[in-house]
C-alpha cells in the first residue's frame, strides 16, 4: 500500500544491489519521497492499463474477476509485461519491482512469473492504516494540482484491500512482511532478515551501512497506536495485528488473514453500487411496408455470452440493431447468420457515433444509444435466419466518459468545419 | 423495501378509512401513487442513486440548489393530494432512500407523520420480487445474496433514520392483523374506524398469495443482516442493537466509499491573431460552492472558450463577473455545442459535455486586464455522464442530418 514505507525499503534494497530499473526510467524524487520512489514508469503504465481494462481504480476495493484470463485486453497486457521483464531485467542478477498498484492485479503478475519460470520473493510492507491515512492526507503536490481529494476514511478501506488482497494473492509463495515501525527502528535487522533468505546474496558491509543509513535518518511523521484502530470495524485492527504477527514470524496467521479477506470481500460485494439495466439485443427492419422488431434479453455483465435472434426478413435486408441502452464496450468473437445448413458471417457496421475496430481475432465495438447503433445485412440465401452473436459487454463510468469525450470531439470538429466554411 | 408487505398493510389501513390518494393514480394492486413513485425516481436520478442503491443519501444534499425545487414539488403534491382528508397515508418504499426530502417537506407543512416500517425477511422478499415485474429493476441483485443484503440494509437503515416509528414484522402481522392495525390506529389518535371497516380490513389480508423464503437458500446471509432482522423482529425492537448495527453499516459504507471527484484545472483560451493564449487555475471540486478567479489578459470583446471540468458535469453558477481596474460587469456565459445552459432556481445551470468549448464568454468592451470570477457548485456522476453522452450523440446526429 502507498505510504507504507515501500519507497524507503526499496531504496535500502537498491543499495544492497537490487536493481529496480535504469535511473532514467524511475520516477524522480520529490517532497513526498526525497530519496526517490524506485518505481519503474513502464510498470506504472502497465498497472494503470490493467486497472482500466477491468474498470478498477487505484482506490477501488474490487478484485480481478474470477475469469480475468478470458478478458480480451489481458493478452496484450501479458505480452507487454513479459516483454518488459525480459527487456529491462534479463541479465540482471538481482532485481525487484516496486509499484503498490501491482497489489491490485497480482494474479496477472503471478501468471506471467510462472510462464517465465521466475520464482519471486514477495515483500509486503505494513503500516498502521491510520498513519497511511494521515500521510496520504499530507501529500505535497508541489506546483501541480491535487489529483483528488484526500481519501479520508476510505484510505482505511483501501488499506484493507491492498493488504488483505496481497496476502490472499501470494498464498503459497515465499513472503516477507516488513512492519514500517520496525523498519525505522531496526533497519539493519529487517534488511538482514531479507538478505539471509537468499544464501547467494552477500552484500558488502559498506552497502549494508549505506542501506541502513538511508532508512535511519527517516522520521516517523505520523504516529498512531494500535488501540486507535478500535474506532473502526474490528476487521481493521485484526488485520493489522495478524499482518504484524506475520512479520514477527512467531505464528502462522495465514488462516486468520484469509478469513479476514473473505469477510472483507463479503462487505465489498454488499456495498458495491451496481446498476443492472434490462439488457437486450433489439433488431428491426422494413418488410412488407412495415417495421418489424425482434428483441432478445441477455444477462448484463456476466462475462462471455452467446445470444441468438430469429430474423424473418427477406435476403439482403438492412437490419438495424441496439445491443445495450448505455454506452458500452463490447468484444465480439462471433457474429454469424444461419438458415438450415447455410451459414454466413454477419458483417457488423457501426452507427454514426459508435465505432467498430478489429483487435486481433475480435471486433471491439464502442457503442452509444443511437438509432442504428449496429447495422448488418441478411445474407443472400433464403431465411428465416438465426443471428448468433458471441460477445463480452462492459459498461461503466469510465467507458461512458470516454464515449462522451469522443463524440463531443466529433461534434466540435463538425461545428468548426462549418464555421470555417462560413468564414 | 418493495415486496415487504406494504400493499397488504396499506390496503388494510385504507379499509379502515385512511386515504392513500386517488385510486386512478395507484400502481396495480397497491396503494402506491404512480406520481409519487415518478417523483422519487426523479430524486434518485438527480442524486445519482437508483432503486437498488446501497449508497447513502448525500450529506451535502441541502447545498445543492435542486433540493429546494424537489422539496417544493413534494410539498405541492402533498397539499394537492391530501387536502381535506383527516387521516391519510403514503405507501412508498423508495422514501427510505431519500428520506431527508420527505422530512423537509413534512416540516415545511408542519406535519408530524407516524411512520410504519414493514419488515420482511430478505429471503422472502427476493422470492416475491423474482415473481414480480420489479425484478428487472433490481437486476436480480446480480444473483448475489450479499447485494440483496446490502440493498435490504440500505432501505431498512434509511427508514430507521425517520425517527420514532412503528415496526411491523410482516410475518407477525399476518398472524394477528387486527392487533397490529389497532396499534397503528391508536398511535395516530382521533381515528375511530367502524366495526364494518374493521371487518373489511381483516378481509383485505390474503396470506395465501404470499411467497415464503426459498426452501434451500444457496448461501448464508451476512451476520449483520441476521442481527438487524432479529433486532427488528423482537418485541419491542431492540433499538440499542439497531443503533450499533447501523453505526457499523455506516462505518463500512464510509470505508468503502467510492473515490471523491478528481482535481482538474479550469481553463479558458482565446485567439489573438493566429496565436492561441490560455489561462488555467487548479480546481478540486468539494461538493460545495466554490469561487474561482482567473486572470485574463485578452483584449476587449474577445471570445473566450472555457472548460470547467475534465468529464461531463452539471454546474450551478450563481455568480460570473469580469472585474477590471475600471469596473465589475456581469460575464454573460453561453454553452458549447454539446452543452446546455439555462436558468434554474434563480441561477445558471450548465449541463456540460467534456468538450473544448464547454462554455463561452466575451470580455467586456472596457480595457483589461480582467479577472473572471465564477462562483460555482460542480457535480458529476454516472447519470450526469450518461445524459451527456445521449445529448452529444443526439446533437451529432442532428449536425450530420443538417448537413445532408
Amino acid at each position: 500500500m502507498q505510504r507504507s514505507g515501500t519507497s524507503a525499503l526499496a531504496g535500502a534494497l537498491s543499495r544492497l544491489g537490487v536493481f529496480f530499473g535504469p535511473e532514467e526510467m524511475l520516477y524522480q524524487a520529490d517532497a513526498n519521497n526525497p530519496q526517490g520512489f524506485f518505481e519503474h514508469r513502464k510498470l506504472t503504465v502497465l498497472n494503470l492499463r490493467c486497472l482500466e481494462a477491468f474498470q478498477m481504480h487505484p482506490i477501488s476495493y474490487s478484485v480481478l474477476p474470477p475469469d480475468w484470463k478470458a478478458h480480451p485486453s489481458v493478452g496484450a497486457i501479458r505480452t507487454d509485461l513479459r516483454d518488459f521483464l525480459k527487456q529491462d531485467f534479463a541479465r540482471r542478477g538481482r532485481w525487484g519491482l516496486k509499484q503498490p498498484l501491482s497489489s491490485l492485479v497480482l494474479p496477472l503478475y503471478r501468471d506471467v512469473f510462472e510462464e517465465l519460470g521466475l520464482m519471486p520473493r514477495y515483500v509486503i510492507c505494513i503500516r498502521n492504516p491510520l498513519e497511511t491515512m494521515q500521510s496520504e492526507a499530507k501529500l505535497d503536490f508541489g506546483d501541480s494540482y491535487r489529483v483528488m481529494a484526500s481519501l479520508g476514511t476510505s484510505a482505511i478501506g483501501s488499506w484493507l484491500r491492498y493488504t488483505l488482497g496481497s496476502f490472499a494473492d501470494t498464498e503459497g509463495c515465499p513472503l516477507t512482511v516488513v512492519e514500517y515501525e520496525r523498519l525505522l527502528k531496526e533497519p539493519k535487522s529487517i534488511l538482514k532478515q531479507l538478505v539471509d533468505r537468499d544464501e547467494d546474496w552477500q552484500p558488502a558491509e559498506a552497502d549494508f551501512m549505506a542501506a541502513e543509513s538511508s532508512i535511519s535518518g527517516k522520521l516517523r511523521h505520523n504516529v498512531a497506536r494500535v488501540s486507535d484502530l478500535d474506532g473502526f470495524p474490528p476487521i481493521v485492527r485484526r488485520t493489522y495485528e495478524s499482518a504484524v504477527s506475520f512479520s514477527d514470524q512467531e505464528s502462522d496467521p495465514w488462516n486468520a488473514l484469509l478469513a479476514l479477506h473473505t469477510e472483507f470481500l463479503g462487505w465489498v460485494e454488499m456495498l458495491s453500487d451496481f446498476v443492472v439495466l434490462p439488457a437486450r439485443l433489439g433488431l428491426s427492419w422494413e418488410a412488407d411496408g412495415s417495421r418489424k422488431v425482434v428483441e432478445v434479453g441477455y444477462p448484463d455483465g456476466l462475462g462471455w455470452q452467446t445470444i441468438r435472434a430469429t430474423v424473418e426478413a427477406p435476403p439482403k435486408t438492412l437490419v438495424s440493431g441496439l445491443l445495450h441502452p448505455l454506452p458500452y464496450r463490447a468484444w465480439i468473437e462471433k457474429a454469424v447468420w444461419s438458415a438450415g445448413s447455410s451459414r454466413a458471417t454477419a458483417v457488423l457496421q457501426p452507427g454514426l457515433a459508435s465505432v467498430i475496430t478489429q483487435e486481433g481475432p475480435l471486433l471491439r465495438l464502442e457503442g452509444v444509444y443511437e438509432p442504428g447503433q449496429i447495422r448488418l445485412t441478411t445474407p443472400g440465401f433464403p431465411g428465416p435466419y438465426e443471428l448468433e452473436i458471441r460477445f463480452l459487454i462492459e459498461t461503466g463510468q469510465s467507458i461512458s466518459a470516454s464515449a462522451g469525450m469522443r463524440i463531443a470531439a466529433l461534434l466540435d470538429e463538425r461545428i468548426r468545419s462549418s464555421e470555417r466554411r462560413s468564414g | 423495501m418493495p415486496r415487504s408487505g406494504l400493499s397488504a398493510v396499506s390496503g388494510a389501513l385504507s379499509q379502515l378509512g385512511a386515504y392513500f390518494g386517488p385510486e386512478s393514480d395507484f400502481e396495480p394492486e397497491t396503494s402506491q401513487s404512480k406520481t409519487l413513485t415518478a417523483f422519487c425516481n426523479t430524486c434518485l436520478r438527480y442524486y445519482d442513486l437508483h432503486p437498488a442503491t446501497i449508497r447513502p443519501f448525500p450529506v451535502n444534499w441541502r447545498t445543492v440548489p435542486e433540493s429546494e425545487v424537489l422539496i417544493g414539488e413534494l410539498v405541492r403534491y402533498l397539499e394537492s393530494t391530501y387536502e381535506g382528508h383527516e387521516v391519510w397515508g403514503i405507501q412508498q418504499p423508495l422514501a427510505c432512500l431519500i428520506w431527508p426530502i420527505f422530512a423537509a417537506a413534512f416540516e415545511a407543512l408542519g406535519l408530524k407523520p407516524k411512520i410504519v416500517l414493514v419488515v420482511r425477511h430478505p429471503g422472502e422478499i427476493e422470492r416475491s420480487l423474482s415473481h414480480s415485474r420489479q425484478w428487472a429493476l433490481f437486476g436480480g441483485f446480480g444473483n448475489s445474496i450479499q447485494r440483496l443484503s446490502g440493498v435490504w440494509l440500505r432501505y431498512t437503515f434509511g427508514a430507521l433514520e425517520a425517527g420514532p416509528l412503528t415496526v411491523l414484522c410482516f410475518a407477525k402481522f399476518l398472524q394477528e392483523p387486527s392487533a397490529h392495525l389497532q396499534e397503528i390506529v391508536g398511535k395516530v389518535g382521533g381515528w375511530s374506524p367502524t366495526s364494518g371497516q374493521w371487518d373489511n380490513s381483516r378481509a383485505e389480508i390474503r396470506p395465501g398469495n404470499l411467497y415464503g423464503p426459498r426452501e434451500n437458500p444457496r448461501f448464508d446471509f451476512p451476520s449483520i443482516l441476521t442481527r438487524v432482522h432479529r433486532s427488528l423482529a423482537s418485541a419491542p425492537p431492540d433499538l440499542a442493537a439497531l443503533n450499533e448495527l447501523s453505526a457499523q453499516f455506516d462505518q463500512w459504507s464510509e470505508m468503502l466509499a467510492p473515490p471523491g471527484l478528481s482535481g482538474t484545472q479550469i481553463g479558458f483560451a482565446w485567439n489573438v491573431g493566429s496565436q492561441v493564449q490560455s489561462v488555467t487555475e487548479p480546481f478540486l471540486p468539494n461538493g460545495d460552492w466554490q469561487k474561482v478567479r482567473l486572470s485574463i489578459s485578452a483584449p476587449p470583446r474577445t471570445e473566450l472558450h472555457g472548460l470547467l471540468y475534465n468529464r461531463p458535469c452539471r454546474v450551478w453558477i450563481r455568480r460570473s463577473v469580469f472585474r477590471s481596474a475600471e469596473a465589475e460587469v456581469p460575464a454573460a456565459l453561453a454553452p458549447g455545442p454539446g452543452s446546455d445552459l439555462f436558468e434554474r432556481n434563480g441561477m445558471l445551470l450548465l449541463h456540460g459535455a467534456y468538450e473544448a468549448r464547454q462554455i463561452r464568454v466575451v470580455t467586456p468592451p472596457g480595457g483589461g486586464p480582467y479577472q473572471l470570477e465564477l462562483e460555482l457548485l460542480l457535480e458529476t456522476g454516472r447519470e450526469i455522464v450518461n445524459d451527456a453522452v445521449k445529448r452529444v450523440t443526439m446533437r451529432y446526429h442532428q449536425s450530420v442530418a443538417g448537413a445532408r
